[in-house]
């Protein structure tokens, strides 16, 4: 199957850039939240990325234009089931606000339209279980920010047909994007691998082998990482780090992926990084 | 105390690496053997590199000789990785002036030096190991005497999940070195790191870490096959990748 009309529901943080992404590669999108207001806010960051983009020379002004012809921005569901080919699903990270948006679309949507998930944690396999299409369901893992980063890591469900996948992979080249597929499991394999990035950083804190800014030096001097995991995890919001980690924690229950103590106290205390001015570092007042 | 003068010790490619990387520092630097040892004048010698091979009795019984014959102000510095420091700098008798330096590879263009404090090692000789890196133009870190120091821990735990991620099929190794490349900016997937770094590297690390840290460190069946297999990465041809 071909994809042709994109429909994105959320048009949050991650919702409205993989929009953009779609539109700018010439697909036809649909972006829906749950008010005008939602969905103006989704609408102005793309006008900004955009523009942002004009002014650095990098997008034609005809470009961004045309970009922003090709979406249109809706607060009704229906709008976005009919017409589609592909629902792209980037709502907030909750299993039973998830399924119940995939039972209406279900409902609504044409036989042959895929439902694309973008979940960070959630099983894809649990949410296809609700739809009458698992086979149709899959996993479209983008990172942010969208409009940046290369990777669509795509988890098959466990009844995720191939024609799905392949559809769903040629799709992900078309974007610009690098695809790789992966089986239906916690933290699917980027978020998973990454536990063990940030939990041996924490545990050489807590056991006072070094610094936390010599830890982070060590591996960017060391290997060229861009980041070191501790600023990484200030960067991305302690609270929510700690969040994701119990997730694959909890489902995989080895002590590797088990929260350090060094970070549930930060979270305790309100520190949750840079948001707050303080987490592994403290940021001077911005 | 300023460092001035180096001898290292271990006629041996690392040894040499290092020596190169001090004279183009401008600073006095001498690689010899531990036969040549005896007729040396160490008087001058600010701080000895031990670049001799592991294993340790040998090792330890050079140290001790060593130890005896170095002038009071001397530092010993060891290239050892693995954990252990501290029981070295105790049979060099000069515990307080004994420190590991790790020079990340490949030498000489390391960029990153681990300055490895052991149970007794003054902060004097802390300092003056600082002050030499700064000299070297590289970046130092200082770090307590613990398997793996920092970099080869945590990327080892990284380089083992992914070996699990692997052996459980969750994805095939290009999807997973693309994966941590694309989706987590790493300079290198994981299996491809694990292939330079050597597998039977990488396992006698975790093995390390496994023994003195603990058994989250256990490494992937997949990893130890491969190393009875023979295949240790990029230097034997094959490893999670063909080379040849
Ligand atoms: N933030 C990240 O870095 C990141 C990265 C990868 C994946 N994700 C995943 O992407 C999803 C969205 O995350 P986000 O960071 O963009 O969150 P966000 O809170 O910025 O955006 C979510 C948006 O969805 C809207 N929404 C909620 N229910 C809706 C519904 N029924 N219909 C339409 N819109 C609805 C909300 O109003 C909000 O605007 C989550 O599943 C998250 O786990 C996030």
């Amino acid at each position: 199957m071909t994809v042709e009309r994109i429909s994105v529901i959320g048009a949050g943080l991650m919702g409205h850039g993989i929009a953009q992404v779609c539109a700018q590669a010439g697909y036809q999108v649909v972006m829906r939240d749950l008010s005008e207001e939602l969905v103006n806010k989704g609408l102005e960051r793309i006008r900004k990325f955009l523009s942002d983009g004009v002014h650095k020379g990098k997008v034609s002004q005809a470009d961004a234009d045309s970009t922003l012809g090709r979406i249109l921005a809706t607060t009704s569901l229906e709008e976005a089931a009919r017409d589609t080919d592909l629902i792209i699903e980037a709502i907030v990270e909750d299993m039973e606000q998830k399924k119940q948006l995939f039972r209406e679309l279900d409902r609504l949507c044409a036989p042959h339209v895929i439902f694309a998930s973008n979940t960070s944690y959630l099983s894809i396999t649990e949410m296809a279980a609700v739809t009458g299409r698992p086979d149709r369901f899959i996993g479209m893992h983008w990172f942010n920010p969208p409009q940046l980063m290369r990777l669509i890591e795509i988890p098959r469900g466990q009844d995720t047909s191939e024609e799905t996948v392949a559809t769903i992979v040629e799709l992900a080249k078309r974007l610009g994007k690098v695809p790789a597929v992966c089986s239906d499991s916690p933290g699917f394999i980027v978020n998973r691998l990454l536990q063990p990035f940030y939990n041996e950083a924490m545990s050489l804190l807590e056991e006072g082998v070094a610094s936390a800014q010599d830890i982070d030096t060590a591996l960017k001097a060391g290997g060229g990482f861009r980041m070191g995991p501790l600023e990484l995890r200030d960067f991305v919001g302690l609270d929510t780090a700690l969040r994701g980690t119990e997730v694959i924690y909890n489902a995989l229950r080895h002590d590797k992926f088990k929260p350090r103590q060094c970070l549930i106290r930060l979270v305790k205390a309100g520190h949750y990084g840079r948001k707050t001015g303080r987490g592994f570092y403290t940021y001077g007042q911005e | 105390m300023a460092i001035q003068n180096v001898l290292i010790l271990g006629e041996n490619t690392v040894g040499r690496a290092i020596g190169d990387m001090m004279s183009q520092a401008g600073l006095s630097c001498e690689v010899a053997n531990r036969a040549a040892l005896a007729d040396q004048d160490l008087a001058p010698v600010d701080l000895v590199i031990d670049a001799l091979p592991e294993p340790t009795a040998e090792k330890t019984l050079s140290l001790e000789q060593i130890g005896r014959r170095l002038p009071e102000r001397t530092i010993l510095a060891t290239l050892a990785t693995s954990f252990g420091l501290t029981g070295l700098a105790s049979s060099s008798r000069r515990p307080d002036r004994f420190v590991g330096l790790h020079f990340q590879p490949p030498a000489p263009d390391t960029r990153l030096i681990q300055i490895v404090r052991g149970l007794d090692t003054s902060e004097t000789t802390i300092a003056a190991c600082r002050e030499l890196v700064a000299s070297l133009g590289r970046t130092a870190i200082v770090v307590k005497d613990s398997p793996g120091l920092v970099y080869q821990r945590v990327t080892a735990a990284v380089m083992n999940e992914a070996i699990y991620v692997l052996w459980y099929g969750l994805a095939s190794r290009e999807e997973i070195d693309s994966m941590m490349k694309y989706g987590a900016n790493f300079p290198m997937g994981p299996l491809e790191m694990a292939d330079s770094l050597g597998l039977d590297v990488l396992l006698d690390t975790l093995e390390e870490l496994c023994r003195v840290i603990g058994p989250e460190h256990r490494p992937c069946p997949l990893l130890r096959q491969m190393v009875s297999a023979g295949h240790l990465g990029k230097k034997t041809g094959k490893g999670f990748y063909d080379y040849s």
